[in-house]
């Protein structure tokens, strides 16, 4: 049963890694180069660097403009708009290391914009009423996971879900978006770097208390399951 | 990295989940893999293979932090918006072109490949020829040099321009280029038919102008046909899309405009500014350049001129039949097997002399 198992996960395996290999066989030539050289692509002209960050980037800025307001409408417009600048502008526009950030900054400016913040740059508390960034540890991932990893995921959750909403906003960029702090900052607006640090920071070291407890709680009473177990 | 890689090594030996989930290196590796990352941590697992448990299940959790609100566009919403994107880029720098002269807009294309076809009067381009080139001087203080490149009948040539952009002209056929274009656009004028292999420059649009239409591209291949005896304007699109507008010459306005699709052909007739669109086999309208002589339910006439074109010869014929039509293929065949073949199916016998053939229908 073991060694079926196994099997089966490779076949899939290989046949996933194909299936990969058809699907990007065209755009393989951006595939690992880095963004720095991919936006100087895009900026000579080179039309298959367009295609490669639409690609690439469509559907996270679809998701990410949907935390922003309900109307999805709305949101595809200021992608088509962002594009369009970007497509008119190209040869102008400055370099950029990490394309999503610059993506996720016109993006933001642009639906905040539209939505009738035209004072986003102030922190307004209702401004962020109708901002989703709900935070989920999502569980449909390949891997078996442990009971304990099971509870730390619930653990971070339950942490997450007590953050405010600006404070949830960087935990995605953080974590899921995997943006630096700096680019955070610039996100968010922050007038230093060091804001969007201390931001995640908090969270941070709340998540790591609490996890350690967990495991102290869970270590605690191992020996009582394990005694039951053979009494 | 070198610097900080020893302290690293041994700050990670005593880390515990909780740590490494709150450790800024360590996310950055798992969010963004770069080669300097990659390596560290390759090597530090393999100086701690009692670790790999730990870390993966640090990066399953780190991965597993999502949008609980997580919207997927659907594929539609995939091409539709992409789609969008092309067509108000286009119309945004078409605008900014035609501010000063705006008088016929036109095709443009916005795709990684497309292929047009379009075929017209020639009168209307000799006039529009004309009009065009006093305006061009009268803009430029100096005056852009231009060459002229025509073909023959029976002749096929092709021309490499200045930006490495290669034309290929079918029999009987002219295009003027200039020496050197000018900074913000590639103008070319077309008389006959070619087939284009534009290069790709967004910032400097591929202008071909031809009778009363223009096509504008922004890199890539189409083909052109001006029709020495046609009264109407054919565009073909093979891959991609384009936008037609169409208008009168001395007037801003564009009367008409449509969007072609792959396999659809517009045929714009300029006398009373009617379009027609149809779903068409391009392949009919592209085969010359790879030497395919295609006819598709050609009049008697038009198989005539055409074979007179394309084989460089003088046909004379005792009589035009109206009613007979021929439709057929020939692959890079000699004007002997070509006649024999189309003789047999609309009832004629010839006699090739030299450059010139006798038809006698019977």
């Amino acid at each position: 049963m073991k060694a079926l198992k196994a099997d089966f996960k490779r076949s899939s395996g290989e046949l996933e890694d194909d299936e990969k290999k058809a699907v990007s066989q065209e755009r393989s030539e951006f595939e690992h180069q880095e963004d720095v050289s991919i936006w100087k692509e895009f900026k000579k002209g080179n039309e298959s660097a367009f295609n490669f960050i639409y690609e690439r980037y469509f559907a996270i800025l679809y998701n990410y403009g949907c935390q922003f307001t309900k109307d999805r409408e709305l949101v595809k417009d200021h992608i088509q708009d962002l594009f369009v600048d970007l497509k008119i502008k190209r040869s102008k526009l400055g370099d950029t290391t990490s394309i999503k950030f610059y993506l996720f900054k016109s993006l933001k400016r642009k639906i905040l914009r539209a939505l009738g913040k035209t004072n986003y740059l102030v922190y307004d508390k209702n401004a962020y009423k109708n901002y989703d960034f709900e935070i989920v540890l999502s569980h449909e991932s390949h891997l078996i996971h442990s009971q304990l990893d099971i509870e730390v995921k619930e653990k971070l959750e339950e942490i997450f879900k007590k953050l405010t909403k600006r404070q949830k906003e960087a935990i995605l960029y953080y974590y899921h978006e995997g943006l630096s702090y700096k680019e955070i900052a610039s996100l968010m607006n922050f007038s230093r770097v060091e804001y969007a640090r201390m931001l995640i920071s908090r969270a941070k070291a709340r998540l790591r208390k609490e996890i350690r407890n967990l495991k102290d709680v869970f270590l605690a009473i191992l020996p009582m399951i394990v005694s039951i177990l053979y009494r | 990295m070198k610097r900080m890689s020893k302290d690293f090594h041994v700050r990670y030996e005593n880390y515990a989940l909780e740590d490494f989930l709150a450790d800024d290196f360590f996310i950055q590796w798992v969010k963004n893999p770069r080669p300097e990352s990659e390596y560290f941590w390759k090597s530090w697992l393999a100086k701690h293979p009692e670790k790999t448990a730990i870390i993966t299940r640090a990066k399953t959790i780190v991965s597993s932090v999502n949008y609980k609100n997580h919207q997927v566009p659907s594929e539609d919403e995939y091409i539709e918006t992409l789609e969008k994107i092309h067509k108000t880029y286009l119309q945004k720098t078409l605008q900014k072109e035609t501010g000063t002269k705006r008088y016929f807009r036109s095709l443009l294309k916005y795709a990684a490949s497309i292929m047009l076809l379009i075929a017209t009067g020639s009168l209307g381009w000799i006039l529009y020829d004309k009009y065009n080139s006093t305006r061009l001087s009268d803009r430029n203080n100096q005056p852009t040099e231009y060459r002229t490149k025509a073909t023959d009948k029976g002749q096929k040539s092709t021309v490499v321009l200045a930006d490495g952009s290669a034309v290929k002209l079918n029999a009987q056929s002219q295009i003027r280029f200039p020496e050197k274009f000018e900074p913000h656009v590639r103008e070319v004028f077309l008389e006959g038919e070619a087939f284009f292999d534009v290069k790709e420059d967004a910032e400097r649009p591929f202008i071909i102008r031809t009778g009363e239409i223009t096509t504008k591209v922004l890199g890539t291949s189409f083909n052109i046909k001006a029709n020495p005896n046609g009264h109407k304007i054919q565009v073909t699109v093979v891959s991609g899309k384009v936008q037609v507008n169409s208008g009168a010459k001395d007037q801003d306005a564009s009367l008409t405009s449509a969007v072609l699709l792959p396999s659809e052909m517009l045929t714009f007739y300029p006398a009373e500014e009617k379009i027609v669109k149809e779903k068409v086999a391009t392949h009919d309208f592209v085969a010359w350049k790879d030497g395919i002589l295609v006819f598709k339910k050609a009049t008697f006439k038009e198989v005539i001129s055409e074979l007179e074109a394309w084989y460089g010869v003088e046909i004379s014929v005792n009589e035009i039949p109206a009613d007979r039509r021929f439709s057929g293929e020939f692959n890079k065949m000699s004007l002997e097997s070509v006649l024999k073949g189309i003789g047999f199916s609309l009832g004629f016998e010839y006699v090739i002399e030299g450059k010139t053939v006798k038809i006698r229908v019977f």
